[in-house]
């Protein structure tokens, strides 16, 4: 069974994760409908790092990795920090 | 037993003091314990074992090396037994498979005759026309190709995986793998040894010298069976590699998947055939073949052999079978390799002819070998000889087994000096050893093998790796064109598929001249030994037929697995994780009638399953006029708490979630980037910084995980702890509910007190609980939500309480019924992948005035062009028509415009009500939804209103803001 | 094969969450695991850490700890299963790809086992059994898996 070496829990079954995707900046706001339809159903998939959401069930923990999608290697663990922005209120 | 050699070697496999008899084709035979169903019979006299795929020719032993697809044996249970290394058992009862009659005298033996009929790629070619007969060809191939018939009564079997880690896996224990493993046990290292065969030696055990194995391998076998840190595994079958270090090996125990930090591949060579006319025929067997035959069962091949060699072993080979007491009629050699070994002595001087620069022309015989025709290299058939004989035994050429380097990512370069493929780059953590890697003396093996295992200590222990040092052979092994053809051809390449020289030359020709286009078009190496005897020689063909090197020529994939693996091995073990509510043993003694609902375990009804509408009904009745009861335990339960809870809520719900007051719910609707139901709830808020809430039974785990990775995502200072299996929850709904649960609780539950669609914290029967004050069915109903450990007492003590009540439990198929009746949507199958808030008529729990949620980008666009909306629909009172299904289309003027997505019986309204997702345009125009059901029938349903019961609320009490917007 | 299953009772488990769980513990005289996924013993138990301000505590009797805010406390009822007897670790070789034999003595580990996540806590010495904690409607699932493993593995080796 394939392994994600995680930083933090160490080499882990990929079943134990759920993978989320890329991590990607947030829409701007009032976007217009073709930046916005284009932001919700396109995806590059082009090869190369990517930052990824990959949540770890038995922990309940989640992780953002940058992984080379050419070698599936787990290159390091991004400080959630990195990846957060703020989100307006009422 | 005519042909068992009357000395018994050292090492051999059989215990020649007992005897075992079983039968073949219904002829009884005796063999001994350790013999291979091919051995025995061979032992016997027994030649032809078996007709090929295609041309139904006769076959025999091969290889003995696990890939004699020839010899392929069914039982009344299994079929495709592979007979050169199934060990024979008492009383098996054997038939031939592909044959009709029996395997010496088949009724399809006349479709050699029919080759040229049958032209490479004839699938592709021919029955295409005329169309209507292509049927009669399809069933005729069908019945006549092919290997053994599968029993379509098989019972499915399923053998459970395990799991194993070592640091080192060693594969292959001959000399090279027996030594390596040595090498890392001395390090330190735990080592896992792993071998097919069901003793450990290899080579060692047959291919050499008497006196040079027996003075290696005893103390080889010996100081590896009496080292603790080496675990040896035979009958183990390393299959493939795959990322991380995996290693299936397959075992009569089912598969076990070894982690290892590194590999030794120690697995050795496979004898590679020369072609020429008739090379198929039972008696023709490899060098080394005949050499297992011989040494591990005591099994003479023939009396009377030609040899062919290009190489040292096949001298020793003869040398054996003279030894054995076969007479040798000639030794052919293709090329100078070995003449000058030991054993060509030994044979020069016993007086067997040596034929040098001599080609095997063709083999005859019509069933099994009579005879062998050699002639000169260059020469012609006018210079060639025929010598009687009944066994040819060859020995042309290697080509190692690197099939696992391969899929590790190693590389391999084909090698003039050896004629041969050897590995040319692998991982630090995956290393060959010994004749894989082009090392063929045992000296030269040994001192590879202590070289690759050092290497891969040092990988591993993170010292400086040592060199590669070069133990590689500088001279020839196999034959570079092990190739004569015939003018009446029959000269095979693939003895899997039938495969003539010809029918490669001509896929060449008609452009399949590319190695993987060859072997699709051809089948070359997709038998079930795929390719182990013919990639090499197709490969040498194409280079030939292209003008081009080997290394240039290429080779196809290894793909895992590269051994076929029976099917409940590969199936394993059956995880189907299921989640039982807390109070499981109740329902059952309460005779409720379980259902899957995801892994969860949930009551349909309760009582008789023939009677299931009735008691359905009944419960619908309960709930409506008195009081019943329902399990909810798989709803989602969530706490989030923190100082950042409220915006956490507010992101991630489409409706306002900061300002509800401590003590409140709101129904809580989250949507996806498209703005796509994918949840719904309620959330309560317990304190400022504590919110509790629930979410569907199928999604509480993900919107758990939504609202964790928003958490991060949003920086908050929040957690979320999902309870889902540690709460219990319960729902008491009814009339009557309020006075029921009066009665076990001492919180004050008037409607000013707890207000509808409020949470209040208390304790029941001793344990803390949380109540919520629900409306989903429609009735004055407390969801009660508990720790697992209490929800037993809770609901015993609610049932005595309710007895005078007249109480009863009810099930989900009541509570959809219940809700359907009340309007309410279940996400998931009221809505789809495709379904928004707008088009469910929920735009009232949608607050675009917030300038932030999941999903509000696609609602604010969305808002007012939803292009569907789900409406509610009716059948006439004491309607007995067919009932439309969920899924069931609506039809307008013969164009789809919606779908049917909830239907029942209404026991309180006494006729069918239903919600379907039409087209927008339909919504306001028609006041009639005609609805095409099973058979092709339509019906006319009336569009109603919804709520179709208490559509002002007046039974929940309802007085919220949310509902009446 | 030497190794049983068996349901384990008699411990209570509180989980808890926020700032201030730490002090909060430590005030109550709980011991604190230093690092995230680990554990330490404590009477009859043990205190394992979940996360940074997340704490899993299994003892004889309830902590007495305040479930007001912050730090959040919620009471567990965790499926416990044990496996006594040192093969433990090789009868689950049949369900759970780790390798449980590096686990080491005092272990924490969360991972999953037969397609369930569980949580993992060894004694002082790793060779005398195992705990196994998982959600509670897992548990009948679970204890009937390790009870079927247990019995082929036993059949294995005979």
């Amino acid at each position: 069974m394939k392994h994600i070496d995680c930083p933090g829990i160490g080499p882990r079954p990929i079943v134990e994760f759920i993978y989320d995707g890329e991590v990607r900046p947030p829409a701007p706001e009032d976007a217009s409908l073709e930046v916005l339809a284009d932001r919700v159903f396109n995806r590059s998939g082009a090869p190369g790092v990517l930052r990824e959401w990959w949540y770890h069930r038995p922990t309940g923990s989640w992780y953002v990795l940058e992984r080379d999608t050419v070698t599936n290697e787990i290159q390091r663990a991004v400080d959630p920090e990195e990846v957060a922005y703020a989100i307006p209120m009422l | 037993m005519p042909f068992r050699c009357s000395d018994a070697g050292s090492r051999e496999w059989i215990d020649r003091s007992r005897r075992i008899e079983f039968s073949f084709e219904g002829r009884r035979y005796s063999a001994h314990p350790g013999d291979t169903i091919t051995s025995a019979l061979l032992a016997n006299g027994v030649v032809v074992l078996g007709r090929s795929f295609k041309y139904h020719r006769p076959r025999g032993a091969f290889s003995l090396a696990n890939h004699d697809i020839n010899a392929l044996f069914s039982t009344a249970e299994d079929t495709n037994i592979r007979g050169d290394v199934t060990p024979v058992e008492d009383g098996m009862a054997l038939e031939a498979v592909n044959v009709r009659g029996t395997a010496a005298r088949d009724k399809d033996r006349y479709l050699d005759w029919f080759g040229r009929f049958m032209p490479v790629g004839f699938y592709y070619k021919a029955f295409h026309r005329p169309k209507a007969l292509f049927p009669w060809f399809e069933k005729a191939i069908r019945q006549r190709a092919g290997l053994g018939t599968v029993d379509t009564y098989w019972r499915p079997r399923r053998r459970p995986k395990r799991y194993a880690h070592c640091d080192v896996l060693v594969i292959g224990a001959g000399p090279s793998g027996m030594t390596a493993a040595l090498e890392a046990a001395e390090a330190g290292l735990e080592v896992l040894l792993v071998d097919e065969n069901p003793h450990i030696g290899g080579s060692l055990d047959y291919q050499w010298p008497l006196d040079t194995a027996e003075a290696a391998c005893p103390s080889l076998a010996e100081r590896v069976a009496a080292h603790s840190g080496i675990t040896v595994q035979t009958k183990a079958l390393a299959v493939a590699y795959y990322a991380g270090q995996w290693v299936p090996v397959a075992t009569d125990e089912g598969i076990i998947k070894v982690c290892a930090r590194g590999i030794v591949v120690a697995t050795g060579l496979l004898e590679q055939p020369p072609i020429c006319r008739n090379n198929d025929r039972p008696g023709v067997l490899l060098a080394s073949g005949a050499q297992r035959l011989l040494r591990r069962f005591g099994v003479a091949p023939c009396q009377r052999a030609v040899v062919l060699t290009a190489n040292a072993e096949g001298y020793q080979a003869a040398l054996d079978l003279q030894y054995a007491g076969v007479e040798v009629a000639a030794v052919a050699a293709l090329t100078e390799a070995g003449a000058d070994s030991e054993a060509a002595a030994a044979l020069t001087e016993a007086g067997v002819p040596r034929l040098a620069h001599h080609a095997l022309y063709q083999v005859h015989g019509d069933n099994t070998v009579t005879g062998a025709r050699l002639g000169p290299i260059d020469g012609s058939d006018a210079d060639a000889q025929d010598y009687d004989c009944d066994g040819v035994i060859v020995s042309t050429g290697w080509a190692p087994a690197a099939h696992l380097l391969h899929e590790a990512g190693g590389k391999v370069r084909y090698d003039t000096e050896l004629a041969m493929h050897v590995p040319s780059s692998w991982p630090a953590s995956v290393v060959p050893a010994g004749r894989v890697n082009g090392a063929f003396t045992l000296a030269q093996q040994t001192a590879d093998a202590v070289n690759a295992a050092r290497r891969l200590v040092a990988a591993l222990t993170g010292a400086t790796v040592p060199a590669v040092e070069d133990w590689r052979d500088h001279q020839p092994h196999s034959a570079e064109w092990p190739i004569v053809r015939h003018s009446r051809a029959r000269e095979f390449v693939d003895l899997d598929e039938d495969l003539q020289l010809k029918d490669l030359e001509q896929a060449a020709r008609e452009g399949f001249d590319n190695i993987e286009l060859m072997k699709r078009f051809s089948t070359v190496g997709m038998g079930p030994s795929q390719g182990k005897h013919s990639n090499i020689n197709a490969i040498r063909i194409l280079a030939a037929s292209n003008g081009q090197g080997m290394d240039a020529t290429g080779s196809t994939t290894a793909r895992p697995m590269y051994h076929p693996v029976r099917m409940e091995d590969l199936a394993g073990r059956r995880f189907r994780p299921q989640r039982y509510t807390p109070i499981h043993d109740r329902h059952v003694a309460l005779s409720g009638c379980l259902f899957e609902a995801g892994p969860w375990l949930r009551v349909g009804h309760y009582g008789d399953e023939a009677s299931a509408d009735d008691c359905v009904a009944a419960e619908v009745n309960t709930v409506r006029n008195g009081v019943g009861l329902i399990d909810v335990s798989t709803l989602g339960k969530i706490e989030v708490v923190g100082p950042d809870a409220a915006r956490l809520l507010e992101g991630t719900y489409t409706a306002r979630m900061a300002n509800a007051k401590v003590g409140a719910t709101r129904y809580a609707l989250m949507v996806d980037d498209t703005g796509v139901i994918i949840d719904d709830g309620v959330v309560g808020r317990l304190a400022e910084d504590h919110y509790y809430l629930t979410a569907g039974s199928g999604h509480a785990a993900a919107t758990a995980r939504t609202l964790k990775r928003h958490a991060v995502e949003w920086g908050l200072d929040a957690h979320v702890v999902d309870r889902t299996g540690q709460l219990g929850a319960l729902n008491l709904a009814g009339p009557l509910s309020r006075s029921v649960l009066a009665r076990v609780s001492d919180m004050p539950l008037d409607e000013a007190s707890f207000p509808y669609l409020n949470i209040r914290e208390t304790r029941l029967c001793g344990y803390p609980v949380r109540l919520l004050r629900a409306g989903f069915v429609g009735e004055l109903a407390f969801e009660i939500h508990m720790p697992a450990a209490g929800m037993g007492a809770v609901w015993d003590a609610l049932m005595r309480a309710g007895a005078d009540a007249g109480i009863a439990p009810f099930g989900v198929d009541a509570q959809r019924i219940l809700r359907l009746e009340k309007g309410h949507i279940i996400v998931g199958q009221d809505t789809d992948g495709l379904t928004t808030p707008f088009d469910a008529g929920m735009s009232w729990a949608v607050h675009l005035k917030k300038p932030f949620f999941k999903g509000r980008g696609a609602l604010a666009h969305l808002k007012g062009k939803s292009p569907k909306r789900l409406v509610a629909f009716a059948l006439p009172t004491g309607y007995e028509g067919p009932l439309p299904r969920e899924c069931h289309l609506a039809i307008r003027d013969g164009d789809i415009v919606g779908r049917v997505t909830s239907i029942a019986r209404s026991p309180t309204l006494g006729r069918p009500i239903g919600l379907a997702m039409i087209e927008r345009g339909l919504v306001e125009d028609d006041a009639l939804l005609t609805l095409r059901v099973d058979n092709g029938q339509y019906i006319t349903a009336e569009r109603v209103r919804a709520p179709f019961y208490d559509p002002d609320g007046e039974r929940q009490r309802v007085a919220s803001e949310e509902v009446n917007s | 094969m030497n190794v049983s299953v068996s349901s384990r009772g008699g411990l209570d488990l509180r989980q808890l969450v926020g700032a201030g769980a730490a002090a909060c513990l430590q005030g109550a005289g709980y011991p604190i695991p230093e690092v995230v996924l680990s554990a330490v013993p404590c009477s009859g138990g043990f205190v394992a850490r979940t996360g940074h301000d997340e704490f899993l505590v299994a003892a004889d009797e309830a902590p007495q700890l305040s479930a007001a805010s912050p730090p959040w406390c919620f009471q567990r009822s965790d499926h416990l299963i044990e496996l006594t007897g040192p093969d433990w670790a090789q009868a689950l070789t049949a369900v759970c790809p780790h390798d449980l034999r590096a686990l080491g003595g005092d272990a924490w580990l969360m991972a999953t086992v037969a397609g369930v996540d569980v949580w993992l806590r060894t004694g002082p010495d790793s060779s005398g059994g195992l705990l196994i904690g998982c959600d509670p409607s897992y548990g009948h699932y679970l204890e009937t898996t390790l009870r079927e493993v247990v019995s082929e593995t036993e059949s294995l080796k005979q």
